[in-house]
């Protein structure tokens, strides 16, 4: 009866048009009163327990850093470095959008703004230079996904707070399945556009890209470099990123002003303000979850039901590929994590493995229909048809599932940095 | 109505642009502190997390105000009525008023047993005021949707 009450709530709030935060609120409240303490008053304090935490400080900090990033000419100057750097290879402007996207992910943490940051001058770029619309659309679109493995990943925070796992772990685990990913995709990019016209090497174009883009390729060095080090945690670097890009784009570049800076912070407070409510919300139900020994409960069941670790895998892989169709990386972490991350290590699975194994995972959800958020981001900026949108990610989808089945039955790529 | 609920945002994103600037300003001051001094500043972690709490929490009824929540559009064409996004206006108010009722208790509690934040030691109230306002603007955001369709932007943020 409870049950149905719950789904009920649910049913009325989505039919009078409520928004995503008030029907999670609404339906947290009412689990807290049926199954919790009796005490709404509980999810207020949830709430604020789960936001006082610094770790959070990192996602609105490299929000408005790639923000600042895009608005201004870092990202427009990293491109130009790649350009000179590989256009005199056969489908090299292809390539290059691949290798500009995992650069700009290095900086950025945030998948929809690499799409738009490199879409926006590599997209009409490479139709300019006779590659197929398909192709060019499905290259910014995937590529523009690497954002969320390539550290700094902002889901990979999220996992790591949900999961209580160490994000500089996380971090150095996403480096080589980035790094194999964007191997994998340029050399597809190499491969299927190798009868497109090149265009020859010029030493001084690529000089002048390096003297312009000096101080746009020193963040992503200062950035990973100043994490792994151990000088700043990942939030701090997420604040050295915000300095270093107002730093460079207001007084070297003078791209950008004060103005800018108050769009910027609006936009990110407007983002955070329907994105931290649904964490903090997340992180109440955990609590919940993990008070009535759910996670526990399931992880029991599942390993009656499923007796072998390889099994296991390939459930989770399949299930996470259906969920990322019907739900966005955020919300998949904040729901699933506490309870898959349990059932993985009862199975002998490394936290830090699994979590990359979910964010690749949840990485391809971002292009597939009906809720890829990728899709949606392109379909808007560069005026596509949805469906021409989605078609043209399926040769990049079919890759990227081929590297995630190597990620996770070949642990050592994700733990090759922890383990040395 | 609609000159009020634009005056309303310009002084919430100006207050929350000033806490993220206040945020990041101290982080930085923090490493840089820490690397060149060898002494971190006091409380400015916690000072940068109460700020980034301010903005966020303002940043919600700041979507309210922009019209930009998430909200899933699938299910809207079994009530495919005028009045039924009226209707939701008047329930999003009425929920976001008893979430301000239990915040206001939530803030009464942590006056009443003298709350305090670690470090730094101020009272806990002083930021978590932000709830109920946030929460209270929010509902007046949506009682006046209701009452004047017109003020309401149009949708910005659908799933």
């Amino acid at each position: 009866m409870s049950v149905l009450g719950l789904f009920a709530l649910f049913a009325v709030l989505l039919l009078f048009r409520q928004s995503v935060i008030l029907i999670l609120l609404a339906t947290t409240a009412y689990v807290h009163l049926v199954w919790g303490e009796g005490q709404i008053v509980y999810l207020i304090e949830d709430i604020w327990t789960s936001m006082d935490n610094s770790v959070l400080l990192a996602i609105p900090m490299f929000i408005i850093a790639g923000a600042l990033m895009s608005r201004g000419s870092i990202a427009e100057r990293l491109i130009e470095i790649v350009r000179a750097l590989t256009e005199w290879l056969p489908g090299g402007l292809g390539f290059a959008t691949i290798l500009s996207c995992a650069l700009f992910a290095a900086i950025s943490g945030s998948s929809p703004a690499t799409l738009i940051a490199v879409g926006a001058v590599m997209y009409p770029a490479l139709l300019k230079a006779g590659y197929t619309n398909r192709f060019a659309l499905g290259a910014v679109t995937s590529a523009g996904t690497l954002g969320i493995i390539i550290p700094p990943s902002i889901p990979l925070i999220i996992y790591g707070i949900v999961t209580e796992t160490s994000i500089v772990d996380l971090f150095l685990a996403g480096i080589m399945p980035g790094l194999l990913l964007t191997l994998v995709l340029g050399v597809y990019s190499i491969w299927n556009n190798r009868k497109i016209s090149r265009t020859p090497f010029k030493m001084a174009r690529l000089l002048t890209a390096l003297r312009n883009g000096l101080w746009s390729m020193a963040l992503p060095v200062i950035l990973l470099g100043g994490i792994y080090s151990g000088h700043f945690s990942p939030t701090e670097a997420a604040a050295v990123a915000v300095g270093y890009a107002l730093l460079v784009e207001v007084f070297i570049h003078r791209k950008l002003g004060a103005r800018d800076f108050f769009d910027v912070g609006l936009q990110t407070a407007q983002m955070l303000g329907t994105l931290f409510p649904i964490v903090a919300v997340a992180l109440s139900i955990k609590t919940l979850l993990a008070i009535e020994g759910i996670p526990q409960d399931f992880a029991t069941w599942l390993q009656g039901a499923v007796h072998s670790k390889i099994a296991f895998l390939l459930a989770v892989n399949i299930a996470l590929l259906v969920i990322g169709c019907l739900i966005d990386v955020v919300s998949a972490i904040l729901l699933l994590a506490p309870i898959l991350f349990v059932a993985a290590q009862s199975f002998g699975i490394h936290p830090v493995h699994f979590g990359i194994i979910m964010v690749i995972n949840l990485e391809i959800g971002l292009l597939t229909p009906p809720v890829g958020l990728n899709l949606l981001v392109a379909m808007t900026a560069f005026r596509q048809r949805f469906r021409e949108v989605c078609l043209s990610v399926v040769p990049f989808i079919a890759i990227m599932i081929a590297v995630l089945m190597l990620v996770t039955f070949a642990p050592f790529l994700s733990l090759f940095f922890l383990d040395s | 109505m609609q000159a009020f609920l634009r005056q309303l945002l310009r002084v919430e994103g100006a207050v929350a642009v000033t806490a993220y600037a206040v945020t990041c300003g101290l982080l930085l001051a923090d490493v840089v502190s820490r690397e060149v001094f060898s002494q971190a500043i006091w409380g400015a972690q916690k000072i940068a997390v109460f700020g980034a709490i301010i903005a966020g929490i303002l940043g919600l009824t700041i979507a309210v105000g922009r019209n930009a929540h998430l909200r899933p559009s699938f299910a809207d064409s079994f009530l495919p009525f005028k009045w039924v996004d009226r209707a939701g206006d008047l329930i999003s108010a009425i929920l976001f008023a008893v979430l301000c009722w239990y915040a206001i208790e939530f803030v009464s509690e942590s006056i009443r047993f003298d709350d305090r934040a670690e470090v730094i030691y101020i009272p806990l109230w002083l930021v978590q005021i932000i709830f109920p306002y946030a929460f209270a603007t929010a509902a007046l955001r949506h009682l006046i949707y209701f009452l004047v369709p017109e003020t309401k932007p149009a949708q910005s943020g659908e799933a």
